[in-house]
C-alpha cells in the first residue's frame, strides 16, 4: 500500500517565555541570550498512515494529540524527526477551519477553498451543496460570528471535506453536532474513503475510534504508547482508564483508612488467600458519604465475565457475575446483600438484593469471616455508557426492616456495550412477527384508473 | 517543511506560483471589502474615503494655501499631492499593516498557509486604493491644465520602488510586531514624526546648502522625489545619492525579511 503520511521521531518542544519579546530575542540569537522554560509535547512519535486509511489518535488531555494534528496539517513543524506527506491536508483544528468571523458563511467557504487551491469557480458550483450539508438555511450570508457552536462547526466540517483533499484530519469536531449531523458525518467519511482520501481522526470517544479507523495511535504524555489495530489499542487504552481510577480510589482510602485494626493490604491479602478475588482487582476504598460500620467492610466489588474473570466492560445481553467480598467481626444472623446499578444520570436501573433473590431468604455469617455473594445474572442491553454501581451489606428481616451495615456509593464502574443497539435506556429480547394480506392493490394499479370501480364494488 | 503543498502540490512549479499570486489577489481583494462590510455604500467606500481626503488636500491647498513660489511652474495644489500621495500609501500600509498577522491569525492557527503571503495581502489592498488615487491626481492634473510629459511612464518604476520599499519595511514590521506589542506603538510615532523627514510638507529648496544632502539619506525621499518628477512637479529624479541609499536600505530590508522569516516562522502559530 501507498504511504501518504509518516511521521519519523516527531518530537516537538513548546517553549513559554514570561513575555513573547523573549523569544524573539531567542529566536534570533539561537538561544543564546534568553532560554524560556521548556514543555516537550512530543517525544519521538513515529507512525505510517496508507493511502485510504482511517487513522485514529486517541490519549488524556495534554498528551499532545492536537499538537501532532497540527503538525500533520502543516501548521506547527517538528522541532526534531521528519514529517513525509503527500497530497493536500484539510485539517478541521479544535472546531474551526481557517475562517473569518466578520465573513458571511458562503464567502468563508469560498475563501476555504481558495486556500486549499480549489478554483473559485468550482467552489460556487459547490457551495449550495455544502450549505446544505451544514444545514445552516437563511444564516448563510450571515457573518460566521453570529453563528451559533454547531452551525460554525457543521460549516467548517461541510467546508473542509469538499475541498478535494487527499487527506482529512479531524479533531474532535464531531463533539458538537447532534446525533443527525454526526451520522451525516460518518457517512460523508465513509464516501471520503471510498474516494481513497485519508482521515486522520482525533476523539474521546473511544466508540467512534473503534468503529471508525481500522489503527490507533495512542499517545500518553507525549509519547507513543501503543499502535496498532484500534480495538486492541482502545481497548488497552480504556483498561487504562479504569486501573487509574482505581489506583485513585486505593490512594484516597490509604490517606482516609484510620480503623487502627488492619490495612486494607492486608486485608486484600487474606482475601485473595481465601482466593475469593482474582488477583489485580482492586479493593474498596471508602469516600466520604458511604455509611460505614466498625465491624462490617466491604472488600471487593467488581463484575465477572462467564469465564471468571474480572472485567470493567460488559456487553449486554452476555452472562456476568457481580461478586461482593465483605468482611464481618460481628456475627450476622441474618445477613442481606444487595446492590444498586445508575446511571449517568443517577436513575436506578436494577436495584436487587439476596433477600429478595432468594424469595425472602436471608443467611447466616459468623462473625470474623470473610464472604463472597455471587450474583449471576444475563446482563441487560442497556444503553451505551458507562454505569456506576452502590453495594451494602445489611442485617434484617426484610427490605423495609434491616440495619445498614455498609453501603459503598460507586463501588465500582462497568461500561455496557449494547448488542446491536440500543437508542433508549434499555432494550428487551423481542420476536417479531409480519403478516401480509393480498388486498388486490397490484390490479388495482394494473388496471390503472378503475381503481375507484374496485374500491366502489 | 513545505508550508505550500496544499497548493497544487503535484502541478509543476510554475503552476503553485501562479495559484498563490490568484489566491494573493483573492484575498487583497477580500481585505479590501472587509472594510466595506456591512455599509450601504459597499465598494464605494473604497475609493470615496481616500477621494474625499484628496479633493480636501487640493482645495485647500489651491485655494487657501496656494504657494505659488515653492513650486514654480507647476500648480502648489499638484505638486504637493504628488508628494503627499507616495507618503499616505506608505504610511497607510505600515499603519494598519503592522497588524495583520494578529489579524490573520486564523490562517496561521488553523490551516496550512504559506504565512509569508499575509503582509502581502495588506499590501496588495492598499496599493489598490493608491492606484484610483494615482488616476485621480491624473484628472486633477487635466483639470488644472498641467500636462504632464512621457516621463509619466517613470510612474512605473516608482510603483515598483514603492511596493519594494514599504513592502519590505512592512514585512520586517509585521512580523516583529507579532511578538512585540511595543512595535505597534513604534511604528505609528515613526510615521507621525516621518511625515517630516520626507520633503512633502516642505521644500527641498528651502534647506539650507550644509544641510542639502541630508534628505538624500531617507529612502522615502527617492520616491517621493521620483514620483514628482514623472508628474513634471520636479526637474531631477533626486541625486545618486538618494538612489544608492534608496538601493542599499531595500536590499537590508530585503536581507531582515528572509532572515528574520527563517528564524521566525515556526513560532508564528505559538504566538498569534
Amino acid at each position: 500500500m501507498e504511504c501518504v503520511l509518516e511521521g519519523e521521531h516527531i518530537c516537538k518542544e513548546y517553549r513559554l517565555y514570561q513575555r513573547t519579546a523573549d523569544r524573539l530575542v531567542e529566536a534570533v540569537t539561537g538561544g543564546k541570550i534568553v532560554r524560556g522554560k521548556r514543555h516537550t509535547a512530543l517525544r519521538d512519535i513515529s507512525f505510517s498512515v496508507e493511502k485510504g486509511e482511517a487513522f485514529g489518535i486517541i490519549g488524556s488531555n495534554g498528551a499532545g494529540k492536537s499538537t501532532l494534528l497540527k503538525i500533520c496539517a502543516g501548521v506547527l513543524e517538528p522541532d526534531a524527526g521528519e514529517l513525509h506527506k503527500c497530497g493536500k491536508v484539510s485539517a478541521l483544528l479544535e472546531l474551526g477551519a481557517g475562517f473569518h468571523p466578520d465573513y458571511t458563511g458562503a464567502e468563508n467557504v469560498l475563501l476555504t477553498g481558495r486556500v486549499m487551491g480549489v478554483p473559485r469557480s468550482v467552489m460556487e458550483e459547490r457551495l449550495p451543496g455544502i450549505l446544505e450539508f451544514a444545514g445552516i438555511g437563511a444564516y448563510a450570508d450571515q457573518p460566521v460570528r453570529t453563528y451559533s457552536s454547531g452551525m460554525f462547526a457543521r460549516l467548517a466540517f461541510a467546508a473542509a471535506t469538499n475541498v478535494d483533499a487527499d487527506i482529512l484530519i479531524v479533531d474532535e469536531a464531531l463533539s458538537v453536532g447532534d446525533i443527525y449531523f454526526q451520522n451525516r458525518c460518518f457517512r460523508r467519511f465513509a464516501e471520503l474513503r471510498e474516494g481513497g482520501v485519508t482521515l486522520l481522526l482525533v476523539s474521546h470517544d473511544l466508540e467512534t475510534v473503534r468503529n471508525m479507523t481500522s489503527r490507533t495511535l495512542w499517545i500518553e504524555n507525549g509519547t507513543a504508547k501503543m499502535c496498532g489495530e484500534s480495538r486492541e489499542v482502545c481497548n488497552a487504552y480504556a483498561a487504562e482508564i479504569h486501573r487509574k481510577e482505581n489506583e485513585d480510589y486505593l490512594k484516597r482510602s490509604k490517606r482516609e483508612a484510620e480503623c487502627g485494626e488492619e490495612t486494607h493490604e492486608a486485608a486484600d491479602e487474606r482475601a485473595e488467600e481465601f482466593k475469593a478475588v482474582p488477583p489485580g482487582v482492586p479493593g474498596i476504598a471508602p469516600k466520604a458519604g458511604d455509611i460505614l460500620s466498625g465491624s462490617v467492610r466491604i472488600l471487593h466489588c467488581y463484575f465477572e465475565n462467564a469465564h471468571g474473570e474480572a472485567v470493567s466492560e460488559l456487553t449486554g445481553g452476555t452472562f456476568c457475575r457481580l461478586v461482593i467480598v465483605f468482611e464481618t467481626e460481628e456475627e450476622l444472623q441474618r445477613c442481606i446483600v444487595g446492590f444498586v446499578l445508575q446511571n449517568r444520570k443517577g436513575v436506578s436501573i436494577i436495584n436487587s438484593n439476596t433477600l429478595t433473590v432468594q424469595g425472602g431468604k436471608t443467611f447466616p455469617v459468623r462473625a470474623g469471616s470473610l464472604c463472597r455473594v455471587e450474583f449471576a445474572m444475563n446482563f441487560p442491553v442497556l444503553y451505551q455508557d458507562i454505569y456506576v454501581l452502590d453495594c451494602a451489606v445489611a442485617e434484617g428481616e426484610s427490605v423495609m426492616e434491616n440495619e445498614l451495615k455498609t453501603w459503598i456509593y460507586g463501588a465500582t464502574t462497568v461500561m455496557v456495550r449494547p448488542q446491536g443497539t440500543c437508542l433508549a435506556i434499555m432494550d428487551i429480547p423481542q420476536k417479531v412477527t409480519v403478516k401480509t394480506s393480498d388486498i388486490g392493490l397490484k390490479e388495482s394499479i394494473a388496471a390503472g384508473g378503475r381503481s375507484g370501480v374496485h374500491a366502489q364494488v | 517543511m513545505e508550508t505550500g503543498e496544499t497548493l497544487g502540490g503535484r502541478s509543476g512549479l510554475n503552476h503553485k506560483y501562479a495559484e498563490r499570486v490568484s489566491l494573493l489577489w483573492d484575498l487583497a481583494v477580500n481585505d479590501l471589502r472587509r472594510a466595506e462590510k456591512d455599509t450601504v455604500l459597499g465598494w464605494g467606500w473604497t475609493f470615496v474615503r481616500p477621494a474625499v481626503s484628496l479633493i480636501v488636500y487640493y482645495v485647500v491647498f489651491s485655494l487657501f494655501f496656494a504657494m505659488p513660489d515653492e513650486s514654480p511652474g507647476v500648480p502648489y495644489s499638484i505638486w504637493f499631492l504628488s508628494g503627499m500621495l507616495p507618503w499616505l500609501f506608505h504610511a497607510e500600509c505600515l499603519g494598519t499593516g503592522v497588524y495583520c498577522f494578529s489579524e490573520y491569525g486564523y490562517l496561521v492557527r488553523k490551516i496550512c498557509f504559506p504565512v509569508y503571503l499575509i503582509p502581502l495581502i495588506r499590501l496588495i489592498s492598499t496599493f489598490i486604493i493608491h492606484i484610483l488615487c494615482i488616476a485621480l491626481l491624473g484628472a486633477l492634473c487635466i483639470f488644472e491644465n498641467h500636462f504632464m510629459q512621457i516621463r509619466l511612464i517613470r510612474l512605473v518604476y516608482v510603483c515598483v520602488c514603492e511596493l519594494f520599499y514599504t513592502g519590505t519595511g512592512l514585512f520586517v514590521c509585521a512580523l516583529l510586531a507579532a511578538f512585540m506589542r511595543d512595535m505597534e506603538s513604534l511604528t505609528a510615532i515613526s510615521l507621525q514624526a516621518g511625515i517630516w523627514a520626507v520633503p512633502v510638507l516642505w521644500n527641498m529648496r528651502k534647506v539650507p546648502r550644509k544641510f542639502a544632502e541630508l534628505p538624500a539619506f531617507n529612502p522615502m525621499y527617492h520616491v517621493v522625489q521620483n514620483f514628482r518628477y514623472a508628474f513634471g512637479c520636479e526637474e531631477t529624479p533626486g541625486s545618486g545619492l538618494s538612489l544608492a541609499v534608496f538601493q542599499s536600505v531595500c536590499a537590508v530590508l530585503l536581507l531582515l525579511c528572509i532572515l528574520l522569516y527563517r528564524k521566525l516562522r515556526a513560532h508564528l502559530p505559538d504566538v498569534l
